[in-house]
């Protein structure tokens, strides 16, 4: 183990090596020992390079490692190398080589491919001098698809063909003298689970070689187009390519997205940056503006608040509360507490494109801009000491790390910490070309500092060893574009292109639109309060969920389809009962069983019983077989009973042993000492769906259809139907250890304790009322499966809802979202639903099992709350923000905003919300006016609170909120409010009305009561309204205003005409009607701009069509349009619409204002996955250059727009091209690509 | 002498309309309603020769009010005025038996020459709208029935439309007059009608 510094070397992903491997990497393995996991061996990737490469006559190759990694003769420990071969040159057709060679200066060492001589997949060293080394020439490759033997003698080798993908993974055992040990695996198993004990022998060649390397080639030679190589990686463990290689092709991830797009109110489906205030907002920047975030609402800043529209870049919340707008062209803007400040170069800064923000240890704001950097101080921006050489530059990045120290990423300059008043520059002899190119950096909690620079990679400082990893590139654009680390160290990189990279334990996993991901175009990362990774797209704004519940499904062995009955044979075994089988689990994956003597007629199973001596009861189609012992099941054929029954379901007496069998046709037997006898005194007719012995002898038996009854203990006991259930189909029975029996019916959820029933239903706060599964957790909760997911309720809120001290109940719901294949749980047997022994709760589904593990579930921190609004007489009000006292108000959060209102009765209505990201609908309210709410307002999820009438003197409102788990925020949000009295409502006069009135006075109070409540449901109900209402607004305003502005076009038409109206009158009623007219146009304009469904290509192309006729109408200008006759059914987004309408809108007028033209002519057509649109014109034409140097003044005019049209262009990815030559007319094309349809772009 | 009748639920725009046709000679307006229900209760007894009618009205809109005003009096004909510019819109007038349509931001002169044209029997057709009718067109029906075909001459007519060509254009291409092409559109928007009458009587019947 020799270190050596890098040289420079600057090609793809490269890994510079400086400290003994191992030490280094163990950090890993620990981590998850914690974590509960027993996988051992996992290493880390230590470099890696997942793009593609072709390689095709490359004689003796390039270096692709830089020569910073080496192995030689005196190393000792073992690398996993990997890489993805799709052949070009076909072997069987012509001789060439290729391989993945390990180079030791400029002798070959181990190369793993095609050898010259082979043909077929093998592992060479040419050229070898080392006589030890045992692979002097080739040597073929062990493989489990070998070639025909007609094509090859042996047939254990494979030829590598054209356009058959193969992928390699070899070993090197590093020994001490080079004589190395090697194992080469061609095509092996990399899916879940899999190691590299667990491949075939089959596809494993050994041998030794000299493998020592200080340089990895990609080389070919001879016949062919070569070889793409793709996926290359070098690691410590196998298993870290076998968890790549997993997500790579999409396989199961453990969290989904939710994702909010225009359709879910947020303003633009382009989201450039993201950034959460001290409050808890989330806001999110756009093309249009900046808008704030509840988890519900999307609010835009706008007009009103002071903020011109505009493209954002950046944005940052800093430690102040204050959240700065970093802006395209715009300058700074600074929002706090409903102010707007702005800076621009006026106040110092370098320039009005901001592209950076951070805020250093003192408080301070360092602004990156296109021209440079600068530090805002007070309201003046200026350039921080020793910072002079970045004067000019774009600054990429800005980021203060956990250390306080500042970091600085350039454009052209490089990456530099601030320290000591003067900028130090990051180098590193081979990184260093890539660090001029940076775009995020950041550093995590173990002191790693990532970098995400160049075209795609991601540098790794890990102590003072570099990581590199090149990532994968698809698309034209594909840069790191942000970092984030999550709370259990996860460390994300978002590309602009490929979506996002998950460092993990070592491991590296794609997460892109295959994995759930809407768009692979990631501009932007935040990690929020709650721990939860927000990802900004082009496709909307998306917030990462781990899923909550584990399915298992075919995946895991079972079959497809539905799951009956589940048994735990011991403990970790279980069985599971299904359409063709039963199936067993051992923790690993399911396996179907193979019963003697069951014949596959018998089929399917419904109930299982697992007894609680080892034995298990299995109910197929008819009868009942008894397995003594379950783990022998498949070799001692099972005992039958009830053969002529169909049984549903089974229950045991744990104390005796006895055992309860129930059939379709509703009779009940039971086994007692080994011999069945029917219960006589039970009323059969009804399938039994429920059978639970209690501990003091006695039984209960559910029906469908006939309710259910009870058998008390003791001789001559008859069975006694209760009464009061909401239903008679009882669907499950779940008995609790403090002897009260729950029951699952289609008409809620009951509890039967002590003789009386409580009936829960949808009206108490269940999200559905069939409830087929309850199990329940060691933690007092009772989970319900139905046909809508499932739901937690936890047993004490169900105690004090039954006492009434509570109105309702909110259960945690679990669903598709958090994980489930199917929603629907399965029903129809007994006993449904499995509780292990080791404590995780077992769903049975429409589509395979969902399990739970109650003590992994983790409740999410309360929710900030903030009161937004308070509208006094329906009119907006800000409150004023005084001090309440405390000394430590230093931070600020010791404000409590106040209003002081005059004196008379308003109605005042309180707006507020509460920000958990996690459930945003779930978050439930609370609200009291001290003194005039005698207690706490159950809001529920409602966001308003209004009051009628306040009587005057000073209140304290108070709004607290909780989250979907019911962790409330106590703290809350409130406001002090006073209402001023009149003078005959001061203390004097009352007081002596008072005494006068207090009989009267109390009979009204009960009546006033329940006016207020009355009063209340009713403000409900007009919101709701008012919420409709407003959605139709925008349309309705612009027809009456549409209407209005006919009206003067006609009558101003109608008074023209008029014999006293001549002259100058006549010219100005006629520019009035003109005016008038040209109104309308621009606002059809507008709302074609914004109506949602005009977003296709058609619409676009129509309307610009119809457009220029209306356009060209009496002007002298004859138009020709020509347009394909159909065109694909292309989505459009309004943006690109209204940007390519205008810079059409910006040619037509050209042509009208400077060309003198007598026609026009505006083609488009489709030209493969382009679109473009000429407008041609027969004019004077100009000379572009003259007109872009702008000195003749008829091409300035037109250059002029030409830049608009440009930029437009540029802002839909397209391009625009002008052509024009004096005396010869001019041309403009535009050319662009229609927003593609959402598609998956693999990896 | 034109007779008109306005059907619009600004009731200050239809009076200014009113006010102008009024004003200008060979035009008379012989009502003015405010609602759908209004004019399909007493314009079936006035039989005025064009209406002019919204189509975004309070209650029945003006699509369905031309539908139901074309099943009982079938002769009067109807220019659909609106205030945007709305293919979409449009074109369900124009097939429910509209057979011309105006922006009422047009000069108000245009709408002069569009109750001549009709009156007439011209049918004016945009290119953007004869792109909807060929798509119209081409769907089948329902139960993959063959709809009402249009004849080769026709097809193309309309082909052209749909590709931009103005009616100078398309006479000098198909070498026939400007009438001919305006008779054709007319025959092209009949069948339309017919079209989307048959499509109305299978919703019917399926329901």
């Amino acid at each position: 183990m020799i270190l050596i510094p890098a040289a420079a070397a600057d090609r793809t992903g490269v890994e510079a090596c400086r400290r003994p491997p191992l030490g280094g990497w163990l950090i890993v393995p620990v981590l998850l020992a914690l974590a509960g996991w027993a996988e051992v061996g996992r290493g880390a990737l230590l470099w890696s390079d997942l793009g593609a490469t072709q390689v095709h006559e490359t004689g003796a190759g390039t270096d692709i490692l830089g020569g910073v990694l080496r192995r030689d003769a005196a190393a000792h420990d073992t690398l996993y190398f990997k890489f993805h071969a799709d052949p070009l040159s076909d072997a069987t057709t012509e001789e060439y080589f290729a391989a993945f060679q390990l180079f030791e200066g400029n002798q070959e060492r181990l190369a793993v491919g095609n050898a010259l001589k082979a043909w077929a997949y093998s592992a060479f060293a040419t050229g070898q001098t080392n006589p030890t080394n045992q692979v002097v020439d080739y040597i073929d490759l062990n493989s489990s698809r070998p070639e025909r033997p007609s094509l090859v003698a042996s047939s254990t080798y494979e030829l590598p063909h054209w356009g058959i993908e193969r992928t390699i993974v070899f070993k090197v055992q590093y020994l001490p003298g080079g004589e190395d040990l090697v194992t080469v695996w061609l095509e092996p198993d990399l899916r879940s689970g899999a190691t590299e004990n667990t491949q075939l022998e089959a596809l494993t060649t050994r041998f030794k070689a000299n493998a020592s390397f200080d340089q990895i080639r990609l080389r070919h030679g001879g016949g062919g187009e070569g070889w793409i190589f793709s996926e290359m990686a070098i690691a410590t463990a196998f298993t870290d390519f076998v968890n790549a290689n997993e997500s790579a092709t999409g396989g199961e991830t453990s969290f989904t997205f939710r994702s909010w797009q225009r359709e879910q109110g947020l303003p633009e489906n382009y989201v450039r940056a993201l950034a959460q205030t001290r409050d808890g907002y989330l806001w999110v920047a756009s093309d249009e503006g900046v808008c704030r975030f509840d988890g519900v609402n999307f609010f835009s800043l706008g007009l009103p608040e002071g903020f011109q529209s505009g493209p954002v870049r950046v944005l940052f919340g800093d430690s102040r509360g204050a959240l700065w707008i970093g802006t395209a062209d715009g300058g700074l803007n600074r929002w706090q507490e409903g102010g707007l400040v702005k800076f621009t170069t006026r106040d110092g800064l370098p320039a009005d494109t901001i592209t950076a923000l951070a805020e250093d240890r003192e408080g301070r704001l360092w602004v990156g801009t296109q021209a440079g950097l600068a530090v805002l101080q007070g309201n003046r921006a200026a350039l921080p000491p020793g910072a002079e050489r970045l004067s000019g530059k774009t600054v990429t990045t800005l980021y203060c790390d956990p250390q306080g120290v500042m970091w600085v990423g350039a454009a052209g300059a490089g990456i530099f910490a601030y320290q000591g008043g003067q900028l130090v520059a990051l180098t590193e002899p081979g990184l260093d070309g890539l660090f001029q190119d940076p775009h995020c950096v950041l550093k995590d909690r173990k002191g790693r500092l990532w970098i995400g620079a160049g075209d795609a990679f991601v540098l790794c400082r890990d102590g003072n060893q570099w990581l590199r990893f090149g990532m994968p590139r698809h698309l034209a654009t594909h840069a790191i574009s942000a970092l984030a680390e999550g709370p259990d160290e996860t460390v994300w990189a978002g590309s602009a292109g490929e979506g996002l990279f998950e460092f993990k334990d070592g491991r590296l996993v794609a997460i892109n639109a295959g994995s759930g991901l809407p768009d692979n175009i990631v501009e932007t990362l935040l990690m929020d309060r709650e721990g939860k990774l927000w990802v900004g797209t082009h496709g909307g704004l998306n917030r990462l969920c781990p899923k909550k519940v584990a399915a298992l499904s075919h995946n895991d062995g079972l079959d497809y389809g539905e799951v009956k009955g589940l048994a735990e044979i011991r403990p970790g075994v279980v069985w599971a009962a299904q359409p063709n089988g039963v199936y067993e689990w051992d923790g690993k994956v399911f396996r179907r069983l193979i019963f003697n003597g069951l014949s596959p007629g018998a089929f399917p199973v419904n109930a299982l019983l697992a007894g609680a001596d080892g034995s298990c009861w299995v109910a197929p189609n008819f009868g009942l077989l008894h397995f003594p012992d379950a783990q022998l099941a498949e070799q001692q054929p099972g005992t039958p009973a009830l053969t002529n029954l169909s049984l549903s379901a089974l229950g045991q007496n744990r104390a005796t042993g006895e055992v309860w069998a129930g059939a379709r046709n509703g009779e009940l037997w039971r086994c007692a000492g080994g011999a069945w006898r029917a219960a006589t005194n039970f009323p059969a007719g009804h399938a039994i769906t429920g059978i639970v012995p209690d501990d003091r002898g006695g039984l209960w038996v559910g029906t469908e259809g006939d309710g259910l009854y009870r058998l008390n203990a003791g001789p001559g006991a008859r069975f006694e139907k209760e009464k009061g259930l909401p239903s008679g189909w009882i669907r499950t029975l779940h008995l609790d250890a403090q002897g009260a029996l729950w029951v699952g019916t289609g008409g809620g959820l009951s509890r039967l304790r002590d003789g009386a029933i409580f009936n829960f239903t949808m009206r108490e706060g269940l999200p559905d009322n069939t409830i087929s599964q309850i199990l329940e957790d060691d933690a007092g909760g009772l989970w319900l499966g139905g046909n809508r997911g499932l739901m937690r309720v936890k047993k004490q809120d169900l105690e004090e809802l039954a006492l009434h001290k509570i109105p309702a109940v909110y259960p945690q719901i679990y669903g598709r979202a958090d994980g489930m294949l199917s929603e629907e749980c399965a029903s129809g047997f007994f006993p449904a639903g499995l509780k292990t022994a080791a404590g995780s709760l077992w769903f049975p589904t429409r589509k395979g099992i969902v399990v739970v593990d109650p003590r992994h579930t983790v409740t999410a921190p309360a929710p900030a709350v903030a009161l937004e609004q308070t509208l006094v007489d329906g009119v907006p009000v800000t409150p004023a923000r005084v001090p309440t006292g405390d000394p430590m108000g230093a931070s600020g959060a010791a404000e409590e905003p106040s209003l002081c209102l005059v004196p008379g009765k308003h109605k005042i209505e309180f707006r507020y919300t509460g920000l958990s990201f996690d459930a945003p609908e779930r978050v439930r309210f609370r609200y009291r006016l001290e003194r005039v709410d005698p207690d706490w307002v159950e809001a529920g999820t409602r966001r308003v609170a209004p009051y009628s009438s306040v009587p005057p003197g000073t209140y304290h409102y108070q709004i607290i909120a909780c989250n979907g788990d019911g962790v409330w925020n106590e703290q809350g949000a409130g406001l002090l409010l006073t209402v001023q009295a009149h003078f005959w409502q001061r203390w004097w006069f009352l007081g002596g009305a008072a005494l006068g009135l207090l009989a009267a006075g109390l009979g009204g109070v009960r009546l006033a009561v329940r006016r207020r409540l009355q009063h209340r449901l009713r403000r409900l109900e007009q919101d709701r309204m008012l919420e409709r209402e407003r959605t139709r607004i925008a349309q309705d305003l612009h027809d009456s205003m549409g209407a209005k502005l006919c009206r003067i076009s006609f009558m101003s038409e109608h008074v023209r005409r008029s014999p006293e109206v001549r002259g100058e009158v006549e010219e100005q009623v006629r520019s009035m009607a003109d005016d008038s007219r040209e109104v309308l146009r621009s606002l059809d304009e507008i709302v074609w701009a914004v109506n949602p469904e005009k977003d296709t290509l058609e619409h676009l192309v129509s309307y610009i069509a119809q457009y220029a006729q209306d356009y060209f109408r009496r002007t002298g200008i004859e138009l020709e349009l020509e347009i394909p006759p159909q065109l694909p059914p292309q989505p459009l987004t309004s943006q690109s619409r209204h940007h390519l309408f205008l810079a059409v809108h910006e040619a037509l007028s050209n042509i009208l204002k400077h060309s003198g033209a007598t026609r026009a002519r505006i083609a488009m057509h489709c030209r493969g996955a382009d679109f473009e649109i000429v407008v041609t014109d027969d004019g004077h034409g100009f000379d572009p250059a003259a007109g872009e140097a702008g000195s003749a003044s008829l091409a300035a005019g037109f250059g002029n727009g030409l830049g608009n049209m440009r930029r437009r262009l540029a802002d839909v990815g397209g391009r625009c091209e002008l052509q024009s030559r004096p005396g010869q007319g001019t041309s403009v094309r535009f050319v662009f690509s229609p927003d593609p349809p959402a598609g998956r772009v693999a990896l | 002498m034109i007779s008109v009748s306005i059907v619009d639920d600004e009731k200050s725009l239809c009076e200014s309309i009113a006010t102008f046709l009024n004003g200008s000679p060979g035009f008379r307006c012989v009502s003015i309603y405010g609602s759908a229900e209004a004019a399909l209760k007493h314009l079936p007894d006035e039989h005025p020769d064009v209406v002019l009618m919204d189509i975004n009205m309070a209650g029945m809109n003006g699509i369905e009010c031309v539908s139901r005003l074309k099943a009982l009096v079938p002769q009067v004909q109807i220019v659909m005025l609106t205030v945007y510019d709305d293919t979409d819109q449009i074109f369900k007038a124009l097939a429910a038996g509209a057979t011309g349509y105006l922006l009422k931001r047009n000069d108000p002169e245009e709408l002069l020459q569009a109750i001549r044209d009709v009156q007439a029997g011209g049918s004016p057709m945009s290119n953007s709208i004869a792109r909807k009718v060929v798509a119209s067109f081409q769907k089948t029906g329902p139960g993959g029935e063959k709809r009402v075909p249009l004849s080769s001459r026709e097809q193309a007519v309309l082909d052209c439309l749909a590709q931009g060509l103005a009616y100078k254009q398309i006479g000098d291409q198909l070498g026939i007059s400007i009438n001919t092409i305006r008779t054709h559109l007319r025959h092209i928007y009949e069948k339309m009608h017919v079209q989307s009458r048959t499509e109305a009587v299978a919703k019917y019947l399926r329901h």
